[in-house]
């Protein structure tokens, strides 16, 4: 990896949903010691949260307590971001993209958490190493004060009909 | 996550506030399956103070939408914050799940004339946790 880095935290959760409190206090003081904007802390706390909840609920049968490793780091504009787990093998790319344009009836929520990530990450990669899912993600971030827009970050636009708050 | 329950001319509303993820989704699929065992189909989550929603929030949305089709009930999401806003459009699902800017309007969709925003006819809100 990169050798100069600015920013690096490391971080390890238990497989247990009540972790996703602690993944988000950890992006939180990341984001607050880099200064990347809202939407960017958004986009990543959902990147994480569906593969952290996707290892929790499907990584692990035997019932114990397992340790799941994420290194994340910033380095000039880009976020790094690794996941490891020693988990049952699980290679989300060849994963199908839910077809979200069809009607209600053929609607599915499978693959919904992957098509997420993909969309809140601009690179997911994978491979299985020693006996581990090793997961590395990576985007492009935005500053605080930078222009934010959805130019490129998002598949579609709806500027036109956004009515926040 | 908190959720305030209110009945309002035959619509069933669900405040939510907070985090809708894999945590705390099951909670909000529990409330939303009450209400339609009570017989309630026109549902309305105003999404105002909704921080946060992941693919397990996404998923009691759909489930619920397409449970209450038979009934010809609906869901009606209102007053959506911008990025949980992205996150229907990215999933698609502001296209089968009608999204209005309020309450109100989500009221008169069921035909059902939402009066003024002060709570005159019925549904004290129902305090989280009250189980």
């Amino acid at each position: 990896m990169c050798a100069e880095m600015a920013i690096r935290i490391d971080f390890v959760l238990k497989n247990d949903l009540s972790e996703l409190d602690t993944l988000r206090n950890h992006l939180e003081s990341l984001a607050w010691q880099t200064d990347i904007t809202d939407r960017c802390l958004f986009q990543m706390n959902l990147a994480l949260d569906e593969i952290f909840s996707n290892i929790v609920h499907n990584g692990f049968r035997d019932g114990k307590e397992h340790k799941i490793h994420f290194r994340i780091s910033l380095s000039d504009d880009i976020l790094h971001i690794c996941i490891e787990d020693g988990g049952i093998p699980f290679n989300p790319l060849p994963v199908n993209c839910p077809d979200t344009q069809c009607p209600l009836e053929k609607r599915s929520v499978g693959g919904l958490g992957i098509h997420l990530v993909r969309n809140m990450m601009d690179e997911v990669d994978y491979r299985r190493e020693k006996g581990r899912n090793i997961l590395m993600l990576r985007k492009q971030v935005r500053k605080k004060g930078e222009a934010e827009g959805r130019g490129g970050e998002f598949r579609k636009s709806a500027a036109e009909n956004t009515y926040s708050q | 996550m908190e959720i305030i329950e209110e009945e309002k001319n035959g619509a069933y509303i669900f405040r939510i506030a907070g985090r809708l993820d894999s945590k705390t989704s099951p909670e909000f699929e529990t409330r939303v399956y009450h209400a339609i065992e009570k017989g309630f189909v026109k549902l309305i989550m105003d999404c105002e103070t909704l921080g946060y929603i992941s693919s397990a929030g996404l998923r009691v949305i759909l489930k619920a939408t397409k449970d209450l089709k038979p009934s010809r009930g609906k869901l009606i999401l209102c007053t959506l914050q911008e990025y949980v806003k992205e996150v229907f459009e990215i999933a698609g699902f502001d296209t089968i799940i009608p999204i209005t800017a309020g309450v109100g309007e989500a009221l008169e969709q069921f035909g059902t004339p939402s009066g003024d925003e002060s709570e005159k006819q019925s549904g004290k809100p129902v305090p989280d946790g009250d189980e």
